[in-house]
């Protein structure tokens, strides 16, 4: 009898799982994976003897098992339980942050892309008459150290920073300026970005170098557009415990003045898309996403045009900086499949900015393309 | 497929057993074997053609054979025929690019590599038919007339792919004659659960944090030390744990397996370690090797040769590059020494230093067998002996992440688990609705561990926006 209900229960949970994965209607996009989920494979011989209809058939069950975001907090509980303070990739740390690693498996690209952008940046000042800023904005994992978990290991930024100090001309470093204001809220708890503040205060450093006067935070009227905003650490950590959403700062639109933004797709009239606020990456608040090249026309008419090089930490520094310039042209290396030294000529560029975080300054490929002209 | 996999425990399993257990006795072979073959092609969906050939060809030489029982003189002929062709089957398909790539070092041309990729189980399945063939000549086992039937023994999922070795012999008659029970049913999805436990849980995970230092290079003492402790662990846990599922699975099928790992962990010298260790293999090579070349029958001198090529032949069956060979032929020499020289003093030496001996050498013989090539391995030995320091921050936050999982895995490769859970079955006699709540909390729980494990080992945030 005992037996009965054990192998019953067994065998009803069993099903459970097998008939609500296989019944159930199937979702097409993973907010928190924020990729597109695996299709049913179609059958065909040549795919069942190679095998990739099996493989296929395996990534479609677990994309669309039943429950799949419980199951994930479920193992993310089971690791905080064996005292693992790590998982996929982002750190549980004080204060309720949950930040994004950073160690020396992301340094593979460093080399070539600082060669690379020294080689871009002497380029300008030669031939182009044209004196490039770089920002490379500090990551949280360094500039919140103290509030890592015991023993967890960051690259030396310090020694990267001085690495970029070094060999491009125009850096604008912010190690220290961060450090000083590492008790505010210079990064999102679930997210790997920097927030509005963060941002801020990158555009003073930025003004600062290029002798111009830095709105204050009243004048740029920073204030909170959403509190209830869970990033891609969160995602990635898998617990999905609804605690510590983060608060997404910006500058009024009526502080950058009006616009026309020219997208891959579509044209609109502010760096901001507020509908995003309603979907699970409000980070897309800034500009909608990453599109290949974005152009800015402003009501300022002073004959300053910006090309901003830059990957999506330049998507909440924007808003502060747009008012200045007659054009923006923000180019992402990892889609733009044009030629920067065409576009600088073509556009009358006068100004070049280019602004990553050193993490994916560390790890992305895309970044030598900055200097092919054909 | 393999068992760890949600595909195999949310859509075949359920399948099977429901299929298996509702259908009328004489459909039950044919659907065992429709479905353990559905279970190679999953996996090896052109080598299934090979498994199914060998299953043919064995099938005819154990009835030839057992046709020439008077005529001994065919008999061995015949025999020696099946064991030249299983051999060549296995060295087409798992040794020929070793035979090129060694020939290449000293032939003056070059042979192009042949490229063959290993069947899934092929060493097992060759051994299993091989096992039969040999039990029929020596009148062992009764010869197997139904060719289904006997496609069954070889194909049997649960033991397909990762072992046990199953003899015919210990699964002769449940073949045809085996019954279903409640009681059995219900210890083997305990034993199956188990067995996934130690596989998703435990081993994927140390092993998890082997794969990342055994990638690093330049690691202190305390990271080597502590990644040869998790590999050990690793494969410890993920081949015991196939085992038990092996064996879990077969006692809801009705079938009975032997068993194949006795907490080798706990052994106090090699020679226990060998008895507790992988058990189905090291009985086949006693059985059909050892005692054929006369065991220890012939003086001592024949004795020694015997023991090192049971090992060397060991070592090559576990892959086919030197280091496995090396592998064996070490443990083939430290048999040899316990054998002849340590016996004589081993009850003096104390229990602690036995057994801590027996770890060690155990330990640097999974260190021989982890790398295939020789300067990753020397790398790593001269990590393990301090060649990059002895300790640094990475050292300390895998041992501070990882200290309760170590402790949980130490204790679960010794048999107090098993002790705690006999001693509370016992207690709770007179109380099974109690017992009854207790084993599903923790057997169903467990296996939901599972599941969650293995839904998020494909879980992959993609931090990119769409594009």
């Amino acid at each position: 009898m005992y037996r009965k209900i054990f192998i019953s229960v067994f065998a009803v949970f069993l099903a459970l799982l097998s008939v609500l994965t296989l019944a159930l209607p199937k979702k097409e996009f993973s907010d928190n994976e924020n990729r597109a989920l695996a299709v049913f494979p179609t059958v065909s011989a040549a795919a069942i003897l190679d095998g990739s209809f099996m493989e296929d058939f395996s990534s479609w069950l677990a994309d669309h098992f039943v429950g799949r975001d419980f199951w994930v907090s479920v193992k993310t509980v089971c690791e905080k339980m064996l005292l693992k303070t790590e998982n996929n990739g982002v750190y549980s740390g004080k204060d309720g942050y949950l930040l994004d690693s950073f160690d020396a498996s992301s340094l593979l690209h460093f080399d070539e892309n600082l060669k690379a952008l020294a080689a871009f940046e002497e380029r300008l000042r030669t031939v182009c008459g044209i004196e490039m800023k770089t920002i490379v904005a500090p990551v949280a994992a360094d500039v919140f150290a103290d509030k890592l978990p015991p023993f967890a290991e960051t690259v030396d930024c310090g020694a990267l920073f001085a690495q970029i100090a070094a060999e491009v001309d125009g850096f604008i470093p912010l190690s220290d300026l961060f450090d000083q204001h590492r008790d505010e809220y210079l990064y999102y708890r679930t997210d790997h970005h920097w927030t509005g503040l963060g941002a801020y205060y990158a555009y003073t450093a930025f003004c600062e170098a290029i002798g111009q006067r830095a709105a204050s935070p009243q004048e740029a009227m920073i204030q909170p557009v959403c509190d209830d905003f869970f990033g891609t650490t969160y995602s990635r950590y898998g617990l999905f415990d609804g605690k510590n959403a983060d608060t997404i700062l910006a500058p009024d639109p009526a502080f950058c003045g009006g616009m026309t933004v020219q997208k891959d797709r579509e044209t609109t009239d502010s760096i901001y898309s507020p509908q995003k606020l309603s979907e699970k990456d409000k980070y897309l608040y800034f500009l909608g996403g990453n599109d290949s090249k974005v152009t800015i026309q402003t009501e300022n008419h002073n004959g300053r045009h910006l090309l901003l090089i830059k990957d999506s930490y330049a998507n909440s520094f924007l808003p502060y900086i747009v008012r200045d310039y007659e054009t923006v042209t923000l180019l992402d290396m990892r889609y733009y499949k044009g030629l920067v030294p065409q576009l600088i000529e073509q556009a009358n560029i006068t100004d070049v900015l280019f602004l990553y975080n050193l993490k994916s300054f560390a790890e992305d490929e895309y970044i030598p393309y900055i200097n092919f002209d054909e | 497929m393999v068992f760890s996999s949600l595909e195999f425990l949310c859509v075949f399993l359920p399948l099977v057993l429901l299929l298996h257990t509702a259908a009328p006795v004489r459909f039950r072979n044919p659907i065992l074997l429709f479905f353990s073959l559905f279970f190679y092609a999953w996996g090896e969906p052109v080598y299934v053609l090979l498994m199914i050939f060998s299953i043919v060809m064995n099938f005819l030489f154990g009835r030839s054979i057992d046709r020439a029982r008077e005529n001994a003189g065919k008999k061995r002929i015949l025999l020696t025929w099946d064991v030249i062709l299983n051999l060549a089957l296995l060295g087409v398909f798992k040794y020929t690019d070793f035979f090129i790539d060694n020939l290449n070092l000293i032939l003056p041309v070059e042979l192009p590599s042949a490229g063959i990729v290993l069947p899934i189980g092929i060493s097992f399945f060759t051994f299993q038919a091989m096992s039969y063939v040999i039990d029929v000549y020596r009148d062992d086992a009764p010869v197997q007339e139904n060719v289904l039937d006997f496609g069954l023994y070889i194909s049997l999922f649960p033991q397909l792919i990762a072992g046990p070795i199953v003899r015919y012999s210990t699964v002769a008659l449940e073949i045809n004659h085996r019954t279903l029970s409640l009681k059995e049913s219900a210890q083997g999805i305990q034993r199956f659960v188990i067995g996934l436990a130690k596989k998703v849980l435990l081993a994927n995970n140390i092993g998890f944090l082997w794969s990342q230092l055994s990638a690093t290079e330049d690691l202190s003492a305390v990271s080597a030390w502590l990644g040869a402790i998790a590999y050990a662990f690793q494969i410890y846990f993920d081949f015991s744990g196939y085992s038990d599922m092996a064996i879990g699975l077969g006692h809801i099928l009705g079938f009975h397996f032997l068993e194949n790992f006795d907490y080798p962990y706990i052994s106090s010298s090699i020679t226990e370690f060998w008895n507790r260790w992988h058990i189905s293999l090291s009985t086949w090579f006693k059985e059909y090797v050892y005692i054929p070349l006369g065991g220890n029958r012939h003086g001592t001198a024949k004795q020694v040769r015997n023991i090192l090529i049971v090992w060397l032949l060991t070592g090559f069956w576990h892959g086919a590059s030197w280091n496995f060979i090396l592998w064996g032929l070490y443990y083939g020499v430290f048999l040899l020494v316990e054998k002849f020289i340590v016996r004589r003093f081993q009850s003096k030496i104390p229990a602690l230093f036995r057994h801590v001996g027996t770890l060690l050498i155990v330990l640097f013989g999974w260190v021989l067998f982890a790398f295939t090539e020789t300067g990753d391995l020397f790398a790593y030995l001269g990590s393990l002996f301090g060649a990059h320091g002895f300790c640094d921050t990475t050292a300390l936050y895998d041992l501070s992440t990882q200290a309760l999982s170590l402790v949980i895995l130490a204790l679960a490769a010794t048999p107090l688990p098993a002790k705690f859970g006999k001693t509370l079955r016992q207690k709770l006699q007179s109380k099974p609705a109690l017992l009854l709540i207790l084993e599903l909390v923790w057997f169903l729980g467990l296996f939901a561990v599972c599941i969650a494990y293995l839904v998020d080992s494909t879980y992959n945030p993609f931090i990119y926006f769409r594009f």
